[in-house]
């Protein structure tokens, strides 16, 4: 078991965002959360990765408890997140960006040269602009920018929050493709989304979210056919 | 001609100290958004630490120079990181202005401690810092034993952080108490002038450059010192991941730890370069201007503020920029005013006091950024 999640509890001051959500990540697998603005997707990946506290419950990764761990120690463990709003250090130059995420592994001089091959391999785009600074790149290549950055930490899980928002139609079927591709690499994701059709497409299996509870789960391929999350969530 | 190419070489003397004050303040308030008051107390604690060393051990020349600007500078280094643990950190998920007014009270409190350290009050600062320590135990007994006063069950007694700051307190206070032959030795006089040994560093030589103009050793020394450091800190800032995870930090601190990063080292180097970088500046200044007391710092403080103000806040070579440009005002509003062709019944270098603030009055109302600062646009 890769991530193990029970009756997380989360608030934001007398808000309860998550009301006590439960649900496991083997390893390998693409795991989709979907649901409505308000759901608490974003809220529990952000508890996952250290950013916020929960209430109660437990988050184990590999077996060890990490809902009190501080997010940079969280990120040593293996866990990288791809936050909402991408989170791009846009006065920093492309390749800058990169680097700053090899942090945590800043000894490997060999490996993190093929690493380096290895993402300007998936987004050329990237290698073609890696002197300039992030804040002159298009949306899509933003989001390709913070792709690429959480695979340079090395993670074997990667939680990817809203990967598709703000993207042309091209670019969200691109987006999704290298989803994807990395998962066949080897590393494991945790994906939000709310464009639940293409993430039920790629994804092993789903839990549907509904005001902090989880309100459907299954197969990914099962839930698509279901009436009633097609008709919730897949516009009819 | 001769005058203006002497005051100018003044002015890039008294800019470059500026300049290095106002690094510390556009540093940590590019990455903390707070505006640290204290860096002219740390400006002050670095002179007053080169005087300490330089009367306690007599060096041989050039190593007593490099002693005596290393050693203070390491020393507010830890100063800064003590100041960052104590008194801003906590703050940190609190309104910005807490911290603002924190910062205004570390800058009194330490301006005030050190007039107080004469050789005459060392021993009441002593058993008031052994009270101190007296109370914490005291109070963590009560804690224990009467659940008096309460505590959020969260933050609980810490042990081992109570033992440091009880330890820490004892330390001090032991210092303090010993501290009163060897003050009464230095003849440190605490809030009132006590000179600074130049002649135990240097013994001052003019070089003629043209005409009636000249360059002393000690220009060229602070000259080079400063532009070495500033080379140093691009060199940091630009080159080296800690570098770099300061300049993202004030883009995205979150993210920051995204990168498995750990956010408040990185905030604590900040502190950590930029009170060495003041401290520097202390010691650079008193080597020029040999007297030091224990309220020096307020000025230089609030002049390398404006300075930062000029070139942008947050910005490094604005900070750079706008110290030379404030120094260089201050020396041309002393030296080319009508007083200088005659007018000697005028006292003309009030100006130079005034000159600093009708320039933050300007900028603030002309370009609120600064010279090289970002417009200010809202982050949705």
């Amino acid at each position: 078991m890769m991530l193990e999640i029970k009756d997380l509890f989360i608030s934001y001051g007398a808000i309860r965002a998550v009301k006590g959500i439960s649900f496991t990540v083997e390893k390998g697998e693409i795991i989709t959360l979907i649901g409505a603005n308000g759901a608490g997707k974003t809220t529990t990946l952000k508890t996952i990765s250290g950013l916020l506290r929960p209430e109660s419950g437990s988050i184990k990764f590999k077996g060890q408890e990490i809902s009190n761990t501080a997010p940079h120690k969280i990120v040593e463990l293996g866990i990288c997140q791809v936050p909402e709003g991408r989170g791009i250090f846009t006065n920093l130059t492309v390749q800058e960006n990169l680097t700053l995420a090899t942090y945590t592994r800043r000894k490997q001089k060999e490996e993190l040269k093929k690493d380096f091959e290895r993402v300007y391999h998936i987004f050329p785009r990237l290698f073609e602009r890696r002197r300039q600074p992030a804040a002159t790149l298009s949306g899509g290549e933003q989001q390709m920018l913070a792709v690429g950055r959480s695979l340079m930490t090395d993670g074997e899980l990667l939680l990817l929050d809203e990967p598709s928002m703000g993207l042309a139609p091209v670019l969200v079927d691109e987006i999704f493709r290298v989803i994807k591709e990395i998962n066949t690499m080897g590393t494991t994701i945790l994906l939000v989304e709310q464009n639940a059709y293409k993430a039920l497409e790629i994804a092993n299996r789903a839990y549907v979210l509904e005001t902090g509870h989880v309100a459907v789960s299954g197969f990914a391929a099962d839930l698509k056919d279901d009436e009633i999350v097609k008709k919730a969530y897949l516009g009819g | 001609m001769e005058v203006f190419l002497s005051q100018f070489i003044f002015g890039i003397q008294r800019g470059t100290i500026y300049a290095l004050i106002a690094l510390g303040y556009t540093m940590v308030y590019g990455v903390v958004r707070l505006i640290n008051f204290a860096y002219g107390e740390v400006f002050m604690l670095g002179a007053l630490f080169s005087f300490f060393i330089i009367q306690l051990m007599p060096l041989p020349p050039v190593l007593n120079v490099i002693v005596a600007l290393l050693v203070p500078m390491a020393l507010c280094a830890i100063l800064g990181l003590a100041m960052d643990t104590v008194a801003y950190k906590p703050l940190r998920a609190k309104p910005r202005l807490a911290a603002l007014i924190t910062a205004i009270g570390v800058s009194f409190f330490l301006s005030n401690l050190v007039s107080y350290i004469g050789p005459d009050s060392v021993r009441t600062v002593s058993v008031l810092l052994f009270a101190t320590a007296g109370l914490v135990i005291l109070m963590t007994l009560s804690q224990k034993l009467f659940n008096f006063p309460k505590v959020p069950k969260s933050t609980g007694i810490n042990w081992l952080k109570r033992s440091i700051m009880v330890g820490s307190l004892c330390l001090l206070g032991a210092v303090a108490w010993i501290a009163k032959p060897a003050l009464a030795l230095l003849r440190w006089k605490g809030s009132s002038f006590t000179a600074f040994p130049v002649d135990k560093l240097f013994e001052v030589v003019k070089y003629p450059i043209f005409g009636s103009v000249y360059i002393t050793n000690v220009q060229i020394v602070i000259i080079i010192v400063a532009v070495v450091l500033m080379v140093a800190l691009s060199f940091l800032v630009n080159r080296t991941m800690l570098g770099m995870a300061m300049r993202a930090s004030k883009n995205n601190k979150e993210a920051v730890s995204l990168m498995g990063i750990n956010v408040n080292s990185v905030i604590a180097f900040t502190f950590i370069i930029g009170t060495a970088l003041a401290g520097a500046a202390g010691v650079l200044s008193a080597i020029t201007y040999p007297r030091i007391t224990a309220f020096m710092g307020i000025q230089p403080g609030l002049k390398a503020f404006i300075a930062a103000v000029l070139g942008g806040i947050g910005s490094i070579e604005g900070a750079m920029v706008g110290g030379i440009i404030m120094g260089l005002a201050e020396q041309f509003a002393i030296g080319l005013a009508p007083s200088s062709f005659g007018a000697a019944h005028i006292d003309f270098t009030p100006l130079a006091e005034g000159i600093s603030f009708a320039i933050l009055i300007v900028v603030l109302l002309l370009r609120p950024q600064g010279i090289f600062g970002e417009p200010p646009q809202d982050k949705v």
